[in-house]
């Protein structure tokens, strides 16, 4: 599938911003208002930077306020209308504990805030689960990827950024993310590379299976079009190899690294510099995984070419 | 709302003979020339002219090769969309452009609500939906909805374009629900297909399956000659052509 850069800024970015939304939920009512402020105008920068290039996806963009309307059956709409549902009760909290309003319905909303969170990202992994014609996206494990990238990019950023987050848990709450987030990408990858195109095959898709082997001949059209340039996008093995070794590298073996630094030189110069590098890292690591989210996955329509 | 209905009332749709097709093309140009100008906004072509020409088309033509016992066979094989009553590419769309129709089951797109998103190209499996690079919007075969409803064109034009060109009758429309419809009569009498059951889209339109003219053992015997075949006798007129042509 082609990896449009609209889209892959979308998923990790609006990601990133609610899995900081998820953990500002769970830990915030135990933290100061300032930090709580920040943290919030982060998840929703974050989240807005990715929505708002998910409109740049759009060729009549000025219609994107329709998307809103099919939450019965569309979970494109679903995530829409969750993304704006979650990013108001974020900016609604935030301006509560700016007053410093405290109390158990803030309590409760804090922690709507974080299931709003995990389902927004849920929806916006649904939209490419769903859909069987992606044999590789067609899994339970794509939300899963989603998710445990959210909730580490998240917590990284509040590790990195955002000191008042970090008990002696939360850091072993971070190795685990790390570890548990890439664990499932890897799984994931290697079923990907397994599942090829699913049930369907181009026996399948022509039917001629009963004729004998089946070969295309001729495709319809010379140069390439909208289907071959959407669905047709090919990364080449050599390039697949490097981009999927870098996003391990960038994403968890250098944070790793630097984790380590920071339990081990607490507090001292070397460790605020790996801390605040480690959420870059991470973020890098996430984003290429991401491109190849979308790079490596093939479509049936291909089938047919 | 892009929910699908339940049940359509009628199904209408193709049937296309994979026996007779000979990948002529011409449902691809007609298709393409009355849809330009029919529903919707026009198909547009990039750089037509140019080094690089690209463009949309709502029907396409592949050819595959099957080969089986050392024989070859090729295969024309007309796609477009299948108006599937399961239909993925409605259920996902966010805006309520795509929806398939009670009446008939035709799947369409509302132009003026679509935003280009090209979620419901992704959701297709089998690539029957291009986005107008010039409009922004969805385009997919319309079942020619301006013409088979259309009382001021004659009665025998009140079919699909591409149904309506083909010189070899390999494309068949009407209504697969109603058991006396000559489509649904063709598709009890051939072998008919669905085209990737296993996405589990239930296309309404179905595919005939090359007649299979010689069998497995036959075509396996060594007994079995392509050649005599061809070494027709013919007596009369043709006969006496034959000789003067061959100089005897
Ligand atoms: S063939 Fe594709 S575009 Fe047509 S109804 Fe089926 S899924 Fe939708
Ligand atoms: S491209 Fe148009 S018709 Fe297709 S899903 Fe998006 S809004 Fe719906
Ligand atoms: S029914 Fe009409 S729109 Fe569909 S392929 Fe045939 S000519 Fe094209």
């Amino acid at each position: 599938m082609h990896p449009a850069i609209s889209i892959i800024v979308f998923s990790t970015f609006s990601g990133v911003g609610f899995g900081i939304g998820f953990w500002l939920g769970i830990l915030g009512n135990g933290i100061q208002s300032p930090t709580i402020v920040i943290a919030g105008l982060t998840a929703l920068v974050w989240a807005s930077v990715g929505l708002i290039s998910s409109v740049f996806h759009l060729r009549r963009p000025t219609r994107a306020i329709r998307a809103f309307s099919q939450w019965r059956s569309s979970w494109l709409s679903r995530e829409g209308i969750l993304a704006i549902l979650t990013l108001s009760c974020i900016f609604i909290y935030i301006v509560l504990r700016l007053f410093n309003i405290n109390g158990l319905g803030v309590l409760i909303m804090a922690w709507i805030i974080s299931l709003l969170s995990l389902v927004t990202v849920y929806s916006t992994a649904m939209i490419y689960t769903q859909l069987r014609a992606v044999p590789a996206w067609n899994t339970v494990l794509t939300p899963l990827v989603f998710i445990g990238f959210s909730l580490l990019g998240g917590g990284a950023f509040c590790f990195s950024f955002l000191p008042e987050f970090i008990s002696r848990d939360f850091m072993f709450v971070i190795l685990a993310l790390l570890v548990g987030a890439w664990a499932i990408w890897i799984l994931w990858s290697w079923r990907r590379d397994r599942i090829g195109m699913g049930a369907s095959s181009v026996e399948t898709a022509t039917q001629l299976g009963k004729l004998g082997t089946v070969k295309p001949f001729e495709p319809p059209h010379m140069g390439p079009n909208y289907l071959t340039r959407e669905m047709g996008y090919r990364l080449p093995k050599s390039k697949s190899t490097q981009s999927r070794g870098l996003a391990v590298a960038l994403g968890l073996i250098i944070p790793i690294l630097l984790y380590c630094i920071v339990f081990v030189y607490q507090d001292s110069g070397v460790a605020n510099v790996s801390r605040m590098l480690l959420f870059c890292f991470v973020f890098f690591g996430i984003f290429i995984s991401r491109w190849l989210f979308f790079a490596e996955s093939r479509h049936t329509t291909m089938l047919y070419y | 709302m892009t929910s699908l209905p339940k049940s359509t009332e009628r199904k209408l749709g193709l049937v296309i003979d994979l026996d007779v097709c000979v990948g002529c093309h011409a449902c691809v140009t007609n298709c393409k020339a009355w849809n330009t100008s029919g529903y919707g906004v026009p198909l547009a072509d990039e750089s037509p002219y140019g080094n690089d020409p690209s463009g949309v088309w709502l029907n396409r033509i592949h050819s595959f090769e099957t080969e089986q016992n050392d024989m070859s066979a090729l295969v024309h094989f007309p796609k477009s969309c299948l108006h599937c009553d399961d239909a993925p590419c409605v259920t996902v769309c966010p805006t309520g452009a795509s929806y398939k129709r009670v009446s008939d089951g035709i799947v369409l797109v509302d132009e003026s609500k679509c935003m280009g998103c090209g979620l419901c190209a992704w959701a297709c499996p089998y690539g029957a939906r291009e986005m107008d690079p010039v409009a922004g919007v969805m385009k997919k075969c319309t079942l020619c909805v301006d013409r088979i409803y259309n009382e001021n064109l004659p009665e025998e034009d009140r079919e699909p374009a591409c149904v309506r060109t083909c010189p070899t009758n390999a494309r068949f429309f009407g209504d697969l629900s109603d058991p006396d419809s000559e489509v649904a009569q063709l598709v009890a009498c051939r072998e008919s297909v669905d085209l990737m059951p296993e996405q589990e889209t239930s296309p309404v339109n179905q595919y005939l399956l090359p007649i299979e003219r010689y069998g497995a053992d036959e075509l396996a015997s060594p007994d079995f000659n392509l050649a005599s075949l061809a070494n027709q006798k013919s007596g009369g007129v043709l006969s006496w052509i034959d000789n003067l042509l061959n100089g005897n």
